[in-house]
């Protein structure tokens, strides 16, 4: 993604951060006085926590979340248009990094792993500028992202294989029971047929644990997971509610691509 | 791995687990009730609201809400798991949730608190509830609209 910034799928990432920008300015009273992430619920939250941690934590209600979600959402959109390989595009997502670390330390809690992905992302690409900007240091960023994506499908598919819930297919009903992530009436039906439930959950567990094989497998294997990893992150942002984690995700794949490539070329 | 996390700002050092090993199955809730005279009043949900299913895809703000209280229950509850004792009281996720309910316009003339945490699920075709949590009674200062209660129980 930082190897190839005149891609579209280099820049998918800076969608979800112009979406996170909507939806904190849509939730700025939630950041005011008597709100549940105000200044001190934020306070409690961070009190005992090492200094670094705390840094922001306190600083700014709901006018000041306003105001940064509004410079995420038009720097975030000035990196879509622009791209990471000039001027305007790095200065742009240099300012998504610092907006993004402020929103993140300010709310404490309710971060998702799109948004954590997306800040190593950003903080990646910072270290990418510090070493140079050239490229080998954004081939050397782009290794490292691969590699984030590709360990975080990995751990988390090795986590679910150890899990009975998942491992006696009984995870992706239990998921869609809930208001929150689901969709009750799907969950009824996978309960009805609990065969489909067996072969979602198991074929969640094979892509994720298999998903490192992009590195070795051939060209088309690389392809067909990463197909996969697109229709796996749509379903679960059309049925959970999970918006973020395709622009998050998915916006990584050029980095995986790149990282694939390197390996199968050495 | 634990401790590193902790000094890490910003989450850096992430944990990529994705609803494992234990998949969500019901839906954390904080319900709250108020006390009269050492008479209950009805429970109250602290409630933020569920994504729209047609636009949550695209728009989940109450995801970031519902996170939240989801996060601050699994602290809690990771907690009254360890029998911690009343020291449990003074846990940060105690403390946010209590100050929530807190913040909550009340009735004049209360005189004590109670939060409760339950799940929920419509894996069935009814709604099935489960109280996972009871919170200490709190007192509160008769007629104050303030965030202000006594930690210690009454």
């Amino acid at each position: 993604m930082f190897s190839h910034p005149e891609l579209i799928a280099s820049r998918l990432l800076f969608v979800g951060l112009v979406i996170e920008a909507i939806e904190l300015w849509m939730l700025r009273p939630a950041f005011d006085e008597g709100g549940p992430l105000s200044r001190g619920i934020a306070s409690v939250l961070s009190a005992g926590a090492p200094w670094q941690t705390r840094i922001g934590a306190t600083f700014g209600d709901g006018q000041a979340i306003g105001l940064v979600a509004l410079g995420q959402g038009l720097a975030a959109a000035a990196v879509i248009v622009n791209g990471t390989g000039a001027g305007v595009g790095i200065a742009a997502a240099v300012v998504c990094l610092c907006t993004n670390a402020y929103l993140h330390a300010r709310r404490q809690i309710g971060s998702s792993g799109a948004e954590q992905l997306t800040l190593i992302v950003l903080v990646t690409f910072a270290l990418v500028l510090v070493a140079g900007g050239g490229e080998q240091a954004r081939r050397i960023g782009d290794w490292f992202i691969g590699a984030q994506v590709i360990l975080a499908y990995f751990a988390s598919g090795v986590s679910k294989l150890l899990s009975p819930t998942w491992r006696r297919g009984e995870a992706m009903r239990g998921i869609l029971s809930t208001e929150g992530y689901g969709v009750p009436a799907l969950s009824r039906v996978l309960t009805a047929h609990p065969r489909a439930d067996v072969f979602l959950c198991w074929s969640v567990i094979v892509w994720e644990t298999l998903f490192p094989l992009v590195l070795v497998g051939p060209r088309s294997m690389l392809i067909g997971m990463l197909a996969l990893g697109v229709l796996f992150h749509a379903s679960c942002a059309l049925l959970m509610g999970l918006n973020r984690f395709p622009w998050a995700f998915c916006g990584c794949y050029t980095a995986v691509w790149v990282t694939a490539a390197s390996v199968q070329s050495r | 791995m634990w401790r590193v996390r902790r000094h890490v700002p910003l989450g850096l050092i992430p944990l990529w687990t994705f609803f494992a090993p234990n998949p969500a199955r019901a839906d954390p809730r904080v319900v709250w009730r108020e006390e009269f005279d050492g008479v209950w009043e009805g429970v109250r949900e602290l409630h933020f609201g569920f994504g729209a299913i047609g636009t949550r895809w695209l728009f989940n703000p109450a995801l970031i809400l519902n996170k939240s209280i989801s996060d601050l229950v699994r602290a809690l509850l990771t907690l009254d798991g360890d029998d911690e004792g009343r020291s449990l009281l003074l846990s940060p996720a105690y403390i946010a949730l209590l100050r929530m309910v807190l913040e909550q316009p009340r009735r004049p003339g209360c005189s004590g608190i109670q939060f409760a945490v339950v799940r929920t699920s419509r894996a069935g075709k009814a709604r099935q509830t489960e109280t996972v949590f009871l919170s200490e009674v709190h007192s509160v200062e008769r007629g104050s609209e303030s965030a202000e209660c006594s930690l210690i129980p009454s």
